[in-house]
C-alpha cells in the first residue's frame, strides 16, 4: 500500500500546537476582558485546532482530492447553516415567543 | 499474522484500502452534518438568550470540560501513534498506543459521569427537571438542556469509540495491522480523532465563552 507517512516529529508538533493553543484560548476567555469579541476569538482557535487535528492526525494531509472536497462541502454546508440560523433569529423586528415554562413555573425570574 | 481479505469487487488491497478510506469520510462527513444540527439549534437560543448563555458557561463546570480536553487530545496522538507502529509493522507498540487510547476514552467517560453528578446536585439538570438556584432563567433552562443534549449525544459516540478502540487493540497484538495493509486500523483512528474534534467545539461554546 503505498501512503506517504507522518513523521513522529510531526504528531508531537501538532500536539504541542493543540496545547499550546487551548491555553491561549484558555486566557483569552478568562483573562483578557474582551466580552464582545471574546466568543469570536475562541471561535477562530477552535478551528484553528481543528484545522491541526484533521491535517495531522485524521490524515488529511495524505487524503486523496475526492475526500477534501467531500469535507470542504460538509463544513460549507454547516456554515451556511449555522449562518442563516443566527442571521434570521438576530434580525427579526419582532422577536419570536420564547418558549413558555410549563404551570406552576413560579422558579423563574423571566 | 493473518494475510487481508480482498473482496472480489477489487483487483488490489490499494484500490480496496482506497474505496474503505472514501467511505469512512463519507460517514464522518454525515456525522459532522448530524452535528450540526445541535450546533445550529445552540447558535438559535444563544442569539434569542444571549446574556443567560454566557452566565451559563461562566456557571458550567470548566475545570472538568477543560481536563476532557486535554484527555481528548492526548488520545489523538496515541491513535495517531498506534497508526504510526503498524505502518512500521511494530505490532506491540500499536497494540499498546490503542490500550493507551482506550484508556483515555474511559478516563473522559469517568470525568463526565462526575461531573454530570455534579450537575444533578446542583439542579443543572435538562428541560422540566432544572431547578439551578443560580441562574433561575430560561434561558439557562435552555443552555444545561443544550448542554446535556450535545454532550450526551457525544459521550455516546466516545462510548462506541472505545468498544472499537479496545477490538482494534486485540486484532493490533494478534498482528492483523501490518505496514502493506492496516486500513482499517485507520478508519478507527479517523473516527477517534472526529470525536476529539467535536469536542474541541463543544469546549469551546459550552465551558470557554
Amino acid at each position: 500500500m503505498s501512503v506517504k507517512t507522518a513523521s513522529l516529529g510531526s504528531y508531537l508538533l501538532a500536539y504541542l500546537a493543540l496545547l499550546l493553543m487551548a491555553g491561549v484560548a484558555i486566557v483569552f476567555a478568562r483573562a483578557v476582558p474582551w466580552p464582545r469579541w471574546d466568543l469570536v476569538i475562541d471561535l477562530a482557535l477552535a478551528t484553528a485546532m481543528a484545522g491541526v487535528v484533521l491535517w495531522f492526525f485524521m490524515h488529511l494531509a495524505e487524503a486523496s482530492f475526492q475526500i477534501r472536497l467531500g469535507l470542504g462541502v460538509a463544513v460549507s454546508l454547516l456554515l451556511t447553516l449555522l449562518l442563516l440560523t443566527v442571521a434570521d433569529v438576530a434580525t427579526r423586528h419582532e422577536q419570536p415567543m420564547a418558549p413558555r415554562p410549563g404551570p406552576g413555573f413560579g422558579f423563574y425570574r423571566r | 499474522m493473518s494475510e487481508p481479505a480482498l473482496g472480489e469487487q477489487f483487483h488490489d488491497l490499494e484500490r480496496q484500502a482506497a474505496t474503505l478510506r472514501f467511505g469512512m469520510w463519507i460517514f464522518l462527513v454525515s456525522e459532522i452534518l448530524l452535528f450540526a444540527a445541535l450546533f445550529t439549534l445552540y447558535a438559535a437560543y444563544r442569539t434569542m438568550f444571549s446574556e443567560d448563555f454566557r452566565e451559563g458557561v461562566l456557571h458550567n463546570t470548566f475545570a472538568y470540560g477543560t481536563a476532557n480536553l486535554f484527555i481528548l487530545l492526548t488520545s489523538s496522538l496515541t491513535a495517531s501513534l498506534a497508526l504510526y507502529g503498524a505502518r512500521r509493522d511494530r505490532r506491540r507498540w500499536t497494540g499498546l498506543m490503542l490500550v493507551a487510547t482506550a484508556a483515555l476514552g474511559l478516563a473522559f467517560i469517568a470525568v463526565k459521569l462526575t461531573e454530570y453528578g455534579k450537575h444533578v446536585e446542583e439542579g443543572s439538570t435538562p428541560g422540566p427537571w432544572y431547578h439551578y438556584a443560580e441562574l433561575p432563567t430560561f434561558g439557562g433552562n435552555r443552555f444545561f438542556t443544550m448542554y446535556w443534549g450535545m454532550t450526551g449525544f457525544h459521550v455516546l459516540h466516545l462510548a462506541a469509540g472505545v468498544l472499537v478502540v479496545s477490538w482494534m487493540a486485540v486484532r493490533a497484538f494478534k498482528g492483523h495491522y501490518t505496514a502493506r495493509y492496516h486500513v482499517k486500523l485507520e478508519m478507527g483512528t479517523l473516527y477517534w480523532s472526529l470525536v476529539d474534534l467535536m469536542w474541541i467545539f463543544l469546549w469551546t461554546i459550552l465551558y470557554l465563552s
